[in-house]
Formats: structure tokens, C-alpha cells, sequence
């Protein structure tokens, strides 16, 4: 189906800017499950000029500077996507035994990267103290694929949602302890988790689209971003979970970005000189153009 | 030992210089190391941070016995560091190129990509970033092998303080120097500066990055600056605009094309570093892949310093080079790799484990307690690709001499090579560190010798640049760093304030002890004494003291008061506040002082000492002891503050910086005398000895005698310290000479008047010129409300003058400040999270 995404950060300050420097990673990149119509960046103030790079994730970034003394700056991203319909089904994979073993020795494309996704990240550490949650888990841990759906549900039924405990940094070990936290830290939990049980895994970000209770109207900016995890099987590729939702991504799901974790990928970052004390507002909407009925 | 027949011969002189060494050392040994230690403090390379506290609270120290290599055993050392330079070379262009070394699986990927020095975005540049310079840490056995325990890729850490050294010690035994027949440094440094040229087109600019005035090597960065002729910098002196860097100067932004780094890669840009605190400057590794900078060593060179790599040295040196090590290091064993790890865990005790993302630590397993071992277990088993386990090194005790003891110690040497563009060239020797521990990365060091490579044939005289002092601030206009700009001002201010505050107190103590010694006068009554106390808390702008609230039993008993002005050492204002302040802003500009002011400023740093004993002086008054001494320290501080001040202006080049400098001296010095003049006859224009003692301050007591030949009057000694443009005490010299610097600001010769700085200058000019003194003083006697008023106009006018310079010229310093991801984050979901919201929607974010 056809989604647009409008995704509008604004920033103001209490005293003048003169200087800012920004890294923006909030363009939707192609993948298997879906195409980019249309995408636009919009800043204002307007810089000189705009840079736009791929990481050696392949995710587009966008440099600028804004040079002008400002007290106010806005980001705007506009994307018009066509997502697949359904998840691509899950296929037999390796046991987890075989899959270290595979990896040992992959040493080209996906599967070197892959190898990256197996070490500790700024946000997604490898820690001995999800031994107890690998342990819970451990019927499931033949297949790797199998394992990584059994961890995306129990996060899901384990743990509860809850928007106001949880600031980005908090460590994997305070959500462990708490059993709460939002997408982030669900996202970054599952990550430990897999990588201490040997299967690579990476934080992918985006949106998701979300739809009214019957008989009301969407609200505007209601929707927000949001993020996953996806793992890697040597020759079959990545696959994504949502542990906050206990989905598998589908038509709903637009992706942005991935990384080995938010840091790689966090949708603004910046440096100001002056400022004073900076506040911020997000608002993202998540649309589909042909408003038929929802086929989940 | 002089005279010394030079034979050509060409025969070892290994032995006998040794010999001659240790005789010396047995016999001179506190001869040398006071000279060691003054001609290393007269050269600047005091090793500490210009803080808040002493200065020289950790000297660099050098052993006057030098490390002595002979010229065969240095070539064959030589070879194997040059092929490690040429590996870390190549491992460079491949982990951030094609990754052959992956591909072909010569080693595992994960022990490049655990170690954090490895910079992901570098994957994306297109062309291999060149390897200039490679620094390699090597010791020796017992049984006299080299071997490499550890590399600093990112700079040449410590590169200084070799070349200091060296300059050093060929000073102090010059016989022994030249009969060692010892390899100069000077082709090393030729190199260094050829390949930072070569990295740009005649009319490129360089500038050497530090971390500035307040990190314990700034003084090596400072001296390093001056001797290569590079600008010194800071990260808040650059800027990244359209993918360029500029550097911020008095003259706007001036481009920058090669950046010699002396800071680590997890400094130098936020937006690629995350978990840094903020520092650095944005944007700089874009404009680093776009090509538009050079940075040397480039960004990224960390991952070079990885331990793991020395793990895989053998297949490395045969992949990259088709060659066998010439230089072993130490064994390592990588424990992300199970064959490995098994291997060193069958014999952990005899070992020691390093994380390869922290500062070496080689005490061996053994000697861990049973906590700390399995403490360290645990974090192996979580992260085992983060570890490398070491075999031990017996390394070389070599005799040393500090504090004339004989003692032997275990070395590092820490060798410098730079790629010339054909080969690596290494200096002959390098800096030799003393220590039991691997050196850090800037883990503080205090102990070094000097390394001797004697060569068998004599070697030619070449001298390193010629080592000639230059003239300060002689930089090319438009290059003067706005923070330069502004310390300087700030050393005029301090410089001026300093000798005020000096002048003030002295006269308060000189009128003490007179009066005390007439007892028909007591102290405290004394109208002449109590005019010179609150010029002094008017001038030291130390309020309330003799002034505001509670003056009046101040001035009773004015001793504790004085006490505080002149030792408080954290009283804004105070004597040894202001010192203090002082030397810190000569020394964040310490890379543009010459060895002659370097002198003055030691000197005068060495007169300050008797501040930090204000426990001998309990009292003042009565004292006379106590007053004279003081008097006489105060007398010592002013000559020397008077030297400063003389060189400043003799010596100095008059461009830009030296304009900043002055403008810090008159604008303080205007204020000063303003507030002085106006604090003493607002309460007393009649008493000839108030007012023969107020000139005396302002240094014109001969002036006036010659000028006027008459009796004291408040009129004509007002006219002599406010209005007289030839007095250079008065207050119109100082406007007057302030209006001719900031004519000659960048941007100003062709302003007209509607600049507000000078708009600002001649309207407090104008009104001194059209002050009639006799007005001013008119009057009742105890309400000049014209004079106060005159007075607090100037005052105004004068430090809007300051605020107006430091806007238009030196606030390009504004810190930056991160944009807080976490902050951005919550602040998501806070917007999104209205409760009606969550109930209604399935999906949640």
C-alpha cells in the first residue's frame, strides 16, 4: 500500500544561535518490503547547502550547517513509500551452534558486517545478566529464527509499555530490572539478548502506521517513531521483529534506518553554539493514500 | 673530560663514553640536574597544566645520563620499526578500504571492529588515507632483544619534550655529546615539516591542534607550535562551514588546510563520536572525507593502536609485505579467537590481560586477588573479543641518576617515524620514558633521558632549524586566533591590574610604617592613611573593604583587610588573585612569548612565592618588620612587572596582537586611575600630603614639580592625571592611545565613525577633553557630586568600551553544546503519548 510519512522536529532556543551543525538520518531507504516515491527534506532556516551521504549501512544522511544567527529551527521530512503487504514468511534456519560456526568464517559482504552485529554497542552491550531471560527461553533455541520469534513475544507479554520511565539512555540492566520501557529499550534489550546468545542483530528505525478506534476521527501528529530489531541468517539475509508490538513489520511499517544501534542512526544530531536552553517538539504522521480498508 | 682529541676513528665509543658518564654522574650529579632543571624551565617545557594551581608542580624531569645505543644495534632496531610503520600503513588503507584482510581471512574481522579506535564512517572514503607519521613503544629484554609493546598512531604524543631533550642535554655536557658522536634530530623534524608542507599548496594554512591552556601537555603543544612556525589551536578556535574549516580569527574566518593533531580521534568531531562530552569540532570528519582537510595523522588512526593486531603479526607482515617480523612484540594472544583463548587460559597465571579499549595494565593474573580475578573472568567471557592476553616482558633495568641517587629502571622507548612519501624515517633514538608501567597515551610521565645513537664515523654539524628566539606575535596578519586575541587583552588587563593593585598597597604599607615610627600620629586616625586605604579598594575593586559597608572599622584596624588583598588568593581582586590570573593568560599564550619574556614571567612567577606563606605575617600595624619585608617583595614584584612591561613593548612585533594587548593595558589602566582619582579628592582635594601621595601612585610627582614649580593644587594635579595627553599616567593618554590602537583593528582602517567602537572612544575622549577641573573639583566640600558623576560617566563609558572590543573582536568563543539525543527522545514521546491516544491505538511506538 501507499504510506506518507511527515516526520516535523522544531527546535527553539532562548537566546540566539550562531552557529549550528547537524546530522540528519530521517530518510526512508529502499528495501525488500519497500520502494521510495517521493521524498523531501525541508530546513529552515535554510542552509548554504545540503550533503547528503550514504553510511556504510547504506542509510542516507544529510549534512548541513545553518550559519545565520537563529531562535528557532525546523525540520521538516515528507516520504511517500509503497510497502509490501505482508512480512516475508520465516524460513528454516540454521541451529544457533551452526549459525557461530558459519559466522567464524563468513568473511565478505552481509555476513562480514553481520559480524559487527555480534559485538557490544554503545546502547546494546552484551551482558551476563540476560543469562536467566536466555535461559527461559530455552526451548526455543534450536533455530535461530525461532528463537528470535519466541523473544520478540516475550518481551511482548513480559514486559510493560510505559512512556514516561523510560529516557533513551536508560541501561539494558534498569529495563531488565523494571520490566518497562518503550520501542528503544525493548529494541536494544532484544539486541543484548540475541547477540550474548551468538546471533547478530541490528536496530533498524522508522514509523508505524497507527489507525483510530472504529468511529473516530485520526489525530494529527499522533503517530510517532518508532523501533525494531532484525537478525541475520548467513544466505537467507535479515529479518525484522517488533518486540514492542509483537509483530512481524508489515504494510504498517515504513524503515527508515539501520545500525548496530540508535547512536548510528539517531534521526538528529546536533551542535549549536549559543542557544541558551534549547526545547523541542516532535509531531510525525503516518498516512495511507488509498483509504480502504486495513488488510491486518 | 674537554679538550678531547676528536679522532676519526672508526671505533666503538660505546664503552668509554660510559665510563666518562658514570664518573661524571658520580661526582657532578647536582651540578647537572640544577642546570638540566633551569634550562628546562627557562625553555618553557614546565610539564603540568596552566591551571588554577602552581604551575610547576610536576617538572619534566631528565636524567643527565642519556640512553646510550650503539649504531648497529639502532639499524637493526630501525628496520623492524620501519616495517612496522610500512604494516600499520598498509592494515590502514585496508580496514578502511577493501578489507582484503578479511576477505582473504588473514584475521578475524571482529578483532579490528572491537576495538573502538575503529571509525565506521571512515569506510567511505573513496581513496586510502595515508599513514604520515607511526609512533612505536619498544623496550628491551634481559637477553637484549626489541621488542614493540604498543603504538600511538593518532600523534606523536611526546614528540617535545625529545626534541627538548636533546636541546637540553647537548647543552649541558657538549664534550660528551661530541665525542659520542651522537645522530641528530634535525632530519627527523626537516621531514616532518616537509610532509605537513607537502600536504598543501604554498598559500595553505597549518595549524597545530592541542587541547588547550588547561591540559597538562599544552606546554608541549605550545613549544612544538613555536618551533615548527605553526599556529596553535584549540578546537574552539576552528569552524566548519560548507564543508571547510576555518579558523576564527580578529580578521574573520581564515581557512584551514592541514590540521597536525595533538588530540584524539574521540575528540575531534561530536557528530561522529558519540559519548564524547560534547567537545571538538563539528562537522570536521565530513569535511575530512570530502577532502577538503588534511588531518595528521588522519581520523581513524586509533584503530592502528589495537593490541589484538599484534596477535596476528606474523600472517599480517607476510600478507601486507611478503616479509617475516624483524621486530617482534609482545606475544599476544586474542581472545575472541576460541583456539587462542583456550591456549592462553591453559597458562592465564603467567600472563597478563589487557583490555584493548583501555589504558594497559600488565600486572600478570597472579597477582590478582580471588575478587578481582573473577571479576575480570566475567567480563572476558562477555566480551571476550575486547581482550588480548600478553606474556611478560623482562625488561632492561638501566642506571639512572635523579635527585642524585643512582638507580636503575625499567625503560620504554618511544620511537617518532614519518613517511617522507618514499619511506618511513625514524628519528635516531627517540624519547626514552622511565617508568614501571606502559606508557598511557597521556598518562603523565615525569622521569625521561635523553637517546643516544652513536654513530662510528663523525657526524656532520646540523643543527635542528636554527634555533633562534622569534620575535613575538610575528604572525602573518589575519591569523591571530580570537581566544589569542582575547587572552592577550587579558594579559594587558592583569599585567596593568597587577601593578596597581601593587603600587596601592605599597603606599598603604609605606604610610603604615612611617606613621608607626612617628608615634605622635596614631595610625588608624590618620586621614593621609585612610585616602590611601580606600584607594585602594576602589582600585583593587575589592568592595565593601575601606569603602562600602563596615569601612569605618575597617579602617581602624585595617590589618586583616590588608592581608585578604594581598594574599586571599581567591578573592577576585586580591594581589595573588590577580598574579594568578596573570600567568594563566601568559600561559594559554605561551606558544607566542619568547624565551627572554618566558624568563621574565619565571622570575616573576618565583617572586610570588612569599604569597603562599601568609602565615608569617600575622600583623601589620606596629609591625615594622613585617611592613618592610613586604615592601621589599612588592618592590622585587614591580621591577619585574615593570621588565614585562618594557619587553612587551620593546620587543614586541606592534600587529595585531600586541594592539590587543595594550588595549588590555590602557583600558584598565583608564579605568584605574579614574576610580582612583575620583575616590581621593571626592574626600579630601586640600591635604597636600593626600594629594603628593596621589601623584606618587600615579608615578608624577616629578612631572608635577617640573611642570607647574608651584604649591600642591587639586586643580593642577587634576589636570595632570586626567587631562594631560603627554602624561602616560594620565587618563587622556590612555583614551588617546586606545583611539590610535583601534584605528588599526582589521576592519577599522576604513571605518568611518559610525563603528560603535569608535563612535564609543571619542565620545569618552571628548569629555575629558572638555572637563575643566576647576568645575570638577567646585563645590561643597564634602558632595563633589560633579566630580562622582564625572567619575562614574568615564567608568561607564570605559567598560562599555571593553564589552564593545570583546564583541566585535573576541567572542567568536562560544562553547558548543550538544543537542541532547536523550533529551530529543523523551521529548518524542512525551508529545505522543497522550493516554487517550494509547488506549485508542493497538500498535504502540
Amino acid at each position: 500500500m501507499k504510506v506518507q510519512v511527515l516526520h516535523k522536529t522544531d527546535y527553539r532556543y532562548t537566546a540566539n544561535v550562531s552557529q549550528s551543525v547537524n546530522r540528519l538520518c530521517l530518510s526512508p531507504r529502499d528495501t525488500p518490503n519497500q520502494r521510495v516515491l517521493e521524498h523531501q527534506i525541508s530546513i529552515d532556516p535554510s542552509p548554504v547547502q545540503i550533503d547528503v551521504i550514504e553510511d556504510i549501512y547504506g542509510n542516507k544522511i544529510n549534512y548541513f550547517s545553518i550559519d545565520e544567527p537563529h531562535l528557532q529551527f525546523t525540520v521538516t521530512a515528507r516520504s511517500l513509500l509503497e510497502t509490501a503487504d505482508q512480512a516475508p514468511p520465516l524460513p528454516l534456519a540454521p541451529r544457533i551452534e551452526l549459525l557461530k560456526k558459519q559466522l567464524c568464517h563468513s568473511i565478505t559482504g552481509d555476513a562480514l558486517l553481520a559480524t559487527d552485529c555480534l559485538l557490544p554497542s554503545p546502547f546494546a552491550p552484551v551482558l551476563q545478566e540476560v543469562d536467566s531471560l536466555i535461559a527461559e527461553l530455552a526451548e526455543h533455541q534450536g533455530d535461530a529464527l525461532e528463537f528470535s520469534c519466541a523473544l520478540m513475544q516475550y518481551i511482548f507479554e513480559n514486559f510493560e509499555f510505559d512512556s514516561t520511565f523510560s529516557t533513551l539512555v536508560t541501561p539494558i540492566s534498569a529495563v531488565l530490572e523494571a520490566r518497562r520501557g518503550v520501542c528503544q529499550d525493548f529494541a536494544h534489550l532484544a539486541i543484548s539478548v540475541l547477540r550474548r546468545a551468538g546471533i547478530p542483530a541490528r536496530y533498524v528505525s522508522g514509523y508505524l502506521e497507527t489507525l483510530p478506534p472504529p468511529g473516530q476521527m485520526k489525530l494529527q501528529g499522533a503517530d510517532a517513531s518508532h523501533a525494531w530489531f532484525s537478525v541475520f541468517i548467513p544466505e537467507l539475509g535479515w529479518f525484522d521483529f517488533d518486540p514492542t508490538n509483537n509483530k512481524r513489520p508489515d504494510a504498517q511499517y515504513v524503515t527508515t534506518a539501520w545500525g548496530r544501534d540508535y547512536a548510528d542512526i539517531a534521526p538528529l544530531k546536533g551542535v549549536v553554539y549559543g542557544g541558551g536552553t534549547p526545547s523541542m517538539t516532535v509531531s510525525v504522521d503516518v498516512n495511507r493514500l488509498n483509504t480502504g480498508v486495513a488488510s491486518v | 673530560m674537554t679538550n678531547t682529541p676528536f679522532e676519526n676513528e672508526e671505533s666503538s665509543r660505546l664503552a668509554p663514553l660510559t665510563r666518562r658518564l658514570q664518573s661524571l654522574a658520580a661526582q657532578h650529579a647536582q651540578q647537572h640536574e640544577s642546570e638540566i632543571a633551569q634550562l628546562l624551565r627557562s625553555n618553557g617545557l614546565a610539564y603540568g597544566s596552566v591551571g588554577q594551581r602552581r604551575l610547576e608542580e610536576r617538572p619534566w624531569q631528565l636524567d643527565v645520563l642519556p640512553k646510550l645505543i650503539e649504531q648497529s644495534e639502532w639499524q637493526q632496531l630501525e628496520a623492524g620499526l620501519n616495517q612496522r610503520a610500512r604494516l600499520k600503513q598498509a592494515l590502514l588503507n585496508d580496514i578502511y578500504g577493501e578489507q582484503a584482510l578479511f576477505h582473504q581471512g588473514i584475521m578475524p574481522a571482529q578483532a579490528v571492529f572491537a576495538h573502538r579506535g575503529y571509525l565506521r564512517a571512515v569506510r567511505q572514503v573513496p581513496s586510502a588515507w595515508q599513514l604520515p607519521l607511526c609512533n612505536i613503544d619498544v623496550t628491551r629484554t634481559r637477553h637484549g632483544t626489541w621488542l614493540a609493546t604498543g603504538d600511538s598512531n593518532q600523534k606523536p604524543g611526546h614528540v617535545g619534550y625529545a626534541l627538548e631533550n636533546r636541546l637540553v642535554l647537548s647543552q649541558v655536557l657538549p664534550d660528551h655529546y661530541r665525542y659520542g658522536r651522537v645522530q641528530r634530530h634535525a632530519a627527523y623534524f626537516r621531514s616532518l615539516i616537509a610532509t605537513l608542507s607537502n600536504s598543501m599548496d604554498i598559500d595553505e594554512r597549518c595549524v597545530l591542534l592541542g587541547y588547550g591552556a588547561s591540559h597538562p601537555n599544552h606546554f608541549e603543544h605550545a613549544y612544538l607550535a613555536k618551533y615548527l612556525g605553526y599556529t596553535l589551536v584549540e578546537p574552539n578556535d576552528l569552524t566548519v562551514r560548507d564543508q571547510r574549516v576555518w579558523l576564527k580569527t580578529v580578521a574573520g574566518l581564515q581557512r584551514v588546510d592541514v590540521i597536525f593533531r595533538f588530540i584524539n580521534d574521540r575528540d575531534t568531531d561530536p557528530l561522529a563520536y558519540s559519548g564524547g562530552d560534547g567537545t571538538g569540532i563539528p562537522g570536521l570528519l565530513h569535511a575530512a572525507i570530502a577532502n577538503n582537510v588534511q588531518i595528521i595523522n588522519p581520523l581513524g588512526s586509533a584503530a592502528l593502536d589495537n593490541p589484538a593486531l599484534d596477535a596476528y603479526l606474523a600472517p599480517l607482515c607476510q600478507f601486507y609485505l611478503g616479509e617475516t617480523p624483524l621486530l617482534d612484540s609482545v606475544g599476544s594472544y586474542w581472545l575472541g579467537d576460541a583456539a587462542q583463548r583456550d591456549a592462553a587460559f591453559s597458562r592465564l597465571d603467567a600472563l597478563s590481560i589487557r583490555d584493548i579499549n583501555a589504558a594497559p595494565d600488565d600486572s600478570p593474573v597472579s597477582a590478582l586477588n580471588e575478587q578481582q580475578r573473577s571479576a575480570l573472568l566475567t567480563r572476558i567471557d562477555a566480551t571476550p573479543h575486547s581482550f588480548v592476553a600478553v606474556e611478560p616482558i623482562d625488561r632492561e633495568r638501566v642506571e639512572s641518576v635523579f635527585n642524585q641517587l643512582p638507580t636503575s629502571l625499567p625503560i620504554i622507548l618511544r620511537t617518532y617515524l614519518v613517511n617522507n612519501g618514499e619511506n618511513f624515517e625514524a628519528m635516531p633514538g627517540g624519547l626514552c620514558l622511565l617508568d614501571d608501567n606502559n606508557p598511557g597515551d597521556d598518562q603523565q610521565h615525569q622521569s625521561s633521558k635523553d637517546v643516544w645513537v652513536l654513530s662510528r664515523q663523525n657526524v656532520p654539524e646540523d643543527s635542528l632549524l636554527p634555533h633562534q628566539d622569534i620575535p613575538d606575535y610575528a604572525i602573518h596578519d589575519g591569523e591571530l586566533p580570537s581566544r589569542v586575541a582575547d587572552n592577550l587583552f587579558w594579559l594587558g588587563r592583569n599585567a596593568e591590574r597587577a601593578e596597581n593593585t601593587l603600587r596601592n598597597l605599597r603606599s598603604a604599607l609605606q604610610l603604615m610604617r612611617r606613621f608607626d615610627a612617628d608615634e605622635q600620629i596614631p595610625v588608624p586616625t590618620s586621614e593621609l592613611l585612610a585616602s590611601q586605604l580606600r584607594a585602594t579598594t576602589t582600585a583593587t575593586d575589592t568592595l565593601p573593604g575601606f569603602v562600602g559597608a563596615g569601612a569605618a572599622r575597617r579602617l581602624q584596624k585595617p590589618d586583616r583587610e590588608l592581608l585578604s588583598i594581598i594574599f586571599n588568593e581567591n578573592r577576585t581582586g586580591s594581589l595573588a588573585n590577580t598574579l594568578q590570573n596573570l600567568q594563566f593568560t601568559a600561559g594559554s599564550v605561551r606558544d607566542r612569548v619568547s624565551y627572554d619574556l618566558l624568563r621574565i614571567l619565571n622570575r616573576l612567577d618565583d617572586r610570588a612565592r612569599f604569597l603562599q606563606q601568609e602565615s608569617a605575617y600575622k600583623s601589620l600595624t606596629g609591625n615594622s618588620k613585617a611592613l618592610s619585608q613586604l615592601i621589599e617583595q612588592f618592590n622585587q614584584l614591580i621591577d619585574s612587572l615593570a621588565a614585562l612591561s618594557g619587553m612587551t613593548h620593546e620587543n614586541f612585533t606592534h600587529g595585531e596582537g600586541w594592539q590587543f594587548m595594550m588595549l588590555g593595558r590602557r583600558i584598565e589602566r583608564a579605568r584605574q586611575a579614574t576610580a582612583v582619582l575620583g575616590s581621593v579628592l571626592q574626600n579630601n582635594q586640600n591635604d597636600p600630603a593626600v594629594l603628593e601621595n596621589l601623584l606618587r601612585n600615579f608615578d608624577s610627582v616629578m612631572t608635577y614639580r617640573s611642570r607647574y614649580r608651584s604649591q600642591l593644587d587639586a586643580r593642577l594635579v587634576l589636570n595632570l592625571l586626567l587631562l594631560d595627553e603627554r602624561n602616560p599616567r594620565s587618563v587622556a593618554y590612555q583614551l588617546l592611545h586606545i583611539d590610535r590602537s583601534i584605528r588599526t583593528l582589521p576592519g577599522m582602517r576604513r571605518a568611518d565613525h559610525s563603528d560603535p567602537l569608535l563612535k564609543l572612544v571619542t565620545a569618552v575622549l571628548s569629555r575629558v577633553r572638555l572637563a575643566e577641573p576647576a568645575e570638577l573639583l567646585a563645590g561643597n566640600q564634602n558632595q563633589r557630586q560633579s566630580l562622582k558623576k564625572f567619575v562614574m560617566i568615564i567608568e561607564e563609558l570605559t567598560s562599555k568600551l571593553a564589552t564593545t572590543l570583546s564583541a566585535n573582536y573576541l567572542t567568536h568563543t562560544e562553547i558548543p553544546t550538544n543537542l541532547d539525543t536523550a533529551s530529543l527522545l523523551t521529548a518524542i514521546l512525551v508529545e505522543n503519548t497522550d493516554p487517550a491516544d494509547n488506549a485508542a491505538s493497538e500498535p504502540r511506538p
